[in-house]
């Protein structure tokens, strides 16, 4: 790596323009919003500029906080559940024989790259009442009782499964948005894994499952935090999935800004909710990055 | 002995200790995995041929919803709109991104800690924070919304996804060929169009598919930051979704899928021709 | 037969951050048409010396003059050198003529004089047949080869070798070495070679240049770094050396005085220096093994046989001399000149004055 004061011209060419489109397209407007939650909202919904701390304090009031909570939770609970479902799935992938590797690996990213719209929109066909996942269970139902029911004087109705427009609607959409999120990065610490670790573990008389939570899951602990961060992140600040697949009652704190900046028009108001959501990131941002450099000196230590 | 030994083997199978996929737990992780990860897409896939309006039940083959959304202006607008943002935005995005990407596998320079993690913010921050700030940025500075403030968003965003893989492929060309391209006579400017775009050629490719397809397929950021008449394909398949839900959603999603597919496919089949030649590097 | 001299470095230092001194006040001349060796561990600052002949790496003191010419501020495209690179850094995107023609195209030649060029180059290295390959179709041998080629066809005044055969097999390595001294005689350029391989160093060069921590220790012929070793560093680095702690005793008419502690003295033909602490040392294949008291003018020390290592061509005999270990290379003949040992024999070990080397400490 060269020092930039041996290359100064080389250098600034480089570096200038992207940090100049960054600056103006990204750090200025995220300034423009910090400014703004600590103004306050005109008669009109215009923007008065002030220094007040009355926007961060009702995000945390009573009915707010219920949908901070709320988020936070949703978002362990995804986070969770990507983790049980993706590192399996990594162990799969990363010990799958040559071509499949790649296989899984491609089929994990594929469904990444399709509009998240979309994505969330698709679970509507399966998850209403008439869709694909009752229509399933409505199945087993009435052949159940075909089998059995000749004694049963009145076959129960079949009621289908209220799932959608409601939490495990949302949750089962953010799982499926993010689990490739969970899944590469692990994937990508379990390849470069020496493999003869786990060899260790099970030749000194330890069990698989053993040298799966003994062994396996400490030394892929690196691709298990980005993963969950990762996840975590996206969660928190996601809008879309509780928009197209929740009920009037699992807003999350995505929506809230969007409303805030939407019909609500209360604009401080969601800058400060942005800026909550934001300190958020940035200290688990933060953390990882402290976590990692510890790994790292670890690992030099070695 | 032999015949003994292999009798055995064929009772009862043996797996190989690390062979993991070979076991039946992990083969159902597999197909539940992946059940979920595709069932709700090839349902909307075959529910767009469906001659229904009520999803569940299949009536029938039928291309009348493909006809419809070919058909309806709206939608055809809104997809002229994504692919002139997103070509644009790949374009300028594959550029400063590249830049980016290269002076900071390149150089050391004070404060690189930050200025990385800074530079890579955009793809980690919620995306609903950075719409909203765009929208109070051009407000401010008072400029309309529209496709310019859209491109302009959809450029900052793409710059690290750029710079993330041509970082990582510039990080793969062995320093010492451009001493060797200085060594045997060549100039600064010459090493970089001879020697080093045409190695680094594969990860800007790779980069500007990825911006194209992450800027086609963007919804939230858009969201805030377009206006009348700037409407998106995503935007209005949104609306669409709002509205009711219809079959014709299903068709355009399709035809939204296999135009990025068709993208990743380029790049797949660019990334295994490239692969190849560098193979036994 | 007077040579003029192909690279002359002056006081030559490379200091990294304020405490890292990775050559220090380097100074020697290369001369030309010299098959030149730079040899050390790895980390030696021996790679530092060559990019800084080479022109990547600037020179915190002294300076190196190519053929005459002050280097300083000369950028590596406009010095009179090339460079094998340790990965060789064929360009991958070019086929084999291409890499060729690289480094004439921007020497401005006419296409006819380049073509010309690249096919006697390719001749040179026996690689005409592969003139249309990618470099990812080639060996790692074939690689070498091309870019040798690349390199040699600039006609450059020096050609500098980083490592040249470490990323080579064994095998291939021995053939590469006999090629490339080869090749040195046929074209006549002056070649540095960066190597950490001793044998590499002794079986190629002219005159080989032995560096520790950046300073340069010793330079000498191959033979004379052998056997006549100025530092315990050199000696043990090229080849193995039986040593003890010895102490100079004044000098006579014949020599120096030399007594090793409980083994007794003897005379020195070598004049030493004035330190009165020196080591002794003496090469394993000089070292005689037998049951019987040798006769005549040797010196010789009764031990135990320790050790008895078969190496094919030759046993290593480890004798144990009151807790001193004497290694001794015995020629595995059937001719019966040997006698043969077990572990615990009685043993005398001896070996020939002449044969003694006397060491800086």
């Amino acid at each position: 790596m060269q020092n930039w004061r041996d290359e100064k011209n080389e250098f600034s060419i480089l570096m200038l323009p992207p940090a100049f489109w960054l600056v103006t397209f990204f750090t200025l407007p995220l300034v423009v919003v910090w400014v703004y939650s600590f103004g306050n909202r005109g008669p009109l919904g215009e923007t008065n500029l002030g220094f007040t701390l009355v926007n961060y304090v009702r995000a945390f009031e009573l009915v707010h906080m219920a949908i901070l909570w709320k988020t936070v939770w949703i978002t362990i609970i995804v986070t969770a559940l990507c983790f049980a479902f993706g590192f399996p799935m990594a162990m799969a992938i990363s010990f799958a024989p040559g071509k499949w590797k790649l296989r899984l690996l491609m089929l994990v990213i594929l469904p990444f790259w399709t509009n998240l719209l979309i994505r969330t929109y698709a679970w509507i066909a399966i998850l209403r009442p008439r869709g694909i996942l009752n229509g399933g269970l409505k199945w087993i139902h009435d052949t159940w009782y075909s089998l059995i029911g000749y004694g049963v004087e009145e076959i129960p109705k079949f009621v289908p499964w209220e799932i959608l427009y409601n939490d495990k609607a949302v949750v089962i959409g953010l799982v499926y948005v993010h689990i490739p999120f969970m899944i590469l990065p692990i994937y990508a610490t379990m390849e470069k894994l020496d493999k003869s670790f786990l060899e260790a573990s099970l030749d000194l008389g330890s069990s698989q499952m053993r040298t799966i939570f003994r062994v396996m899951m400490p030394l892929c602990m690196t691709g298990i935090v980005s993963g969950a961060m990762l996840v975590f992140v996206l969660t928190l600040g996601n809008f879309i999935v509780a928009d197209v697949l929740g009920g009037t009652n699992s807003l999350m704190i995505g929506n809230q800004i969007a409303r805030q900046f939407g019909a609500a028009r209360d604009w401080p108001f969601g800058a400060a909710l942005s800026f909550v959501i934001l300190y958020a990131t940035f200290i688990l941002l933060w953390l990882r990055s402290i976590y990692a450099a510890r790994l790292e000196q670890r690992d030099a230590k070695r | 002995m032999r015949t003994f030994s292999s009798k055995r083997i064929g009772k009862s199978k043996v797996i190989e200790p690390l062979a993991y996929t070979k076991r039946s737990v992990i083969k159902l992780v597999i197909f539940v995995n992946l059940l979920f990860l595709y069932l709700p897409l090839l349902v909307l896939i075959a529910f767009s041929f469906n001659d229904s309006k009520r999803n569940i039940v299949w009536r029938g083959f039928t291309f009348k919803y493909y006809e419809k959304t070919l058909k309806n202006d709206q939608l055809m607008e809104a997809l002229t709109n994504s692919l002139q943002v997103a070509l644009l935005a790949t374009f300028f995005a594959t550029i400063l991104g590249t830049m980016l990407g290269l002076a900071l596998q390149r150089f050391r320079f004070p404060g690189k800690g930050p200025v990385d993690a800074w530079a890579h913010m955009p793809i980690m921050i919620p995306e609903v924070c950075m719409g909203v700030s765009l929208l109070a940025f051009f407000a401010l500075v008072k400029i309309p919304l529209g496709l310019f403030t859209i491109t302009a968003s959809h450029i900052a965003f793409c710059i690290p996804f750029v710079a993330i893989v041509v970082r990582a492929r510039a990080a793969t060309i062995d320093p010492a060929m451009e001493e060797a391209s200085y060594d045997l006579g060549a100039s600064r400017i010459m090493t970089f169009w001879r020697i080093t775009l045409p190695q680094l050629a594969p990860g800007i490719i790779a980069g500007a598919l990825l911006a194209f397809t992450v800027s086609l397929d963007d919804f939230v950021i858009t969201f805030f930051t377009g206006g009348p008449g700037s409407t998106t394909f995503p935007i209005q398949v949104y609306s669409m979704i709002k509205f009711s839900v219809t079959p014709e959603i299903n068709a355009a999603s399709t035809m939204l899928i296999v135009l990025t597919s068709i993208v990743i496919a380029v790049g797949l089949v660019l990334h295994a021709k490239t692969s190849e030649k560098d193979s036994e590097l | 037969m007077t040579q003029s001299i192909a690279i002359k470095i002056d006081g030559v230092s490379k200091r990294y951050g304020r405490n890292v001194l990775a050559v220090d006040h380097a100074k020697f001349d290369i001369k030309e048409g010299e098959f030149f060796t730079l040899l050390g561990p790895s980390g030696c600052g021996k790679t530092t010396l060559m990019r800084m002949i080479a022109g990547f790496e600037t020179l915190t003191e002294g300076t190196i003059e190519i053929c005459g010419q002050d280097m300083h501020g000369v950028p590596p495209n406009k010095r009179p050198v090339n460079m094998v690179f340790q990965s060789y850094a064929v360009f991958p995107h070019m086929t084999v003529a291409e890499n060729l023609a690289y480094g004439l195209q921007i020497d401005k030649l006419g296409k006819s004089e380049i073509e010309k060029r690249v096919k006697d180059g390719l001749e040179m290295v026996r690689m005409s047949q592969f003139s249309d390959r990618r470099p990812n179709q080639l060996s790692g041998g074939q690689r070498q080869r091309v870019a040798l080629a690349r390199a040699l066809i600039k006609r450059p005044k020096v050609l500098l070798l980083d490592e040249p055969m470490s990323a080579l097999d064994a095998k291939l390595r021995e053939e590469m070495q006999v090629e490339l001294v080869t090749l040195q005689h046929e074209v006549g350029i002056t070649f540095v070679v960066v190597t950490h391989d001793q044998q590499e160093a002794l079986s190629m060069s002219d005159r080989v240049a032995v560096i520790e921590g950046g300073v340069v220790r010793q330079i000498a012929t191959p033979s004379e770094l052998y056997e006549h070793p100025k530092s315990k560093f050199v000696a043990d680095f090229i080849g193995k050396m039986t040593t003890f702690p010895g102490k100079h005793r004044g000098d006579t008419n014949a020599g120096s005085k030399i007594e090793i502690p409980h083994f007794g003295e003897f005379q020195c033909r070598e004049i030493v220096t004035d330190s009165p602490d020196l080591v002794v040392g003496i090469r394993p294949e000089k070292i005689e093994v037998r049951r019987r008291e040798p006769e005549g003018d040797v010196i010789k020390m009764r031990g135990k046989v320790k050790n008895i290592m078969y190496c094919g061509g030759e046993n290593h005999v480890y004798v144990d001399v009151d807790g001193h270990e004497i290694v001794a290379y015995l020629q595995n003949e059937t001719r019966g000149f040997h006698e043969k040992f077990q572990v615990g024999d009685d043993v005398w070990s001896y070996w020939e004055l002449n044969d003694v080397v006397v060491l800086d400490h």
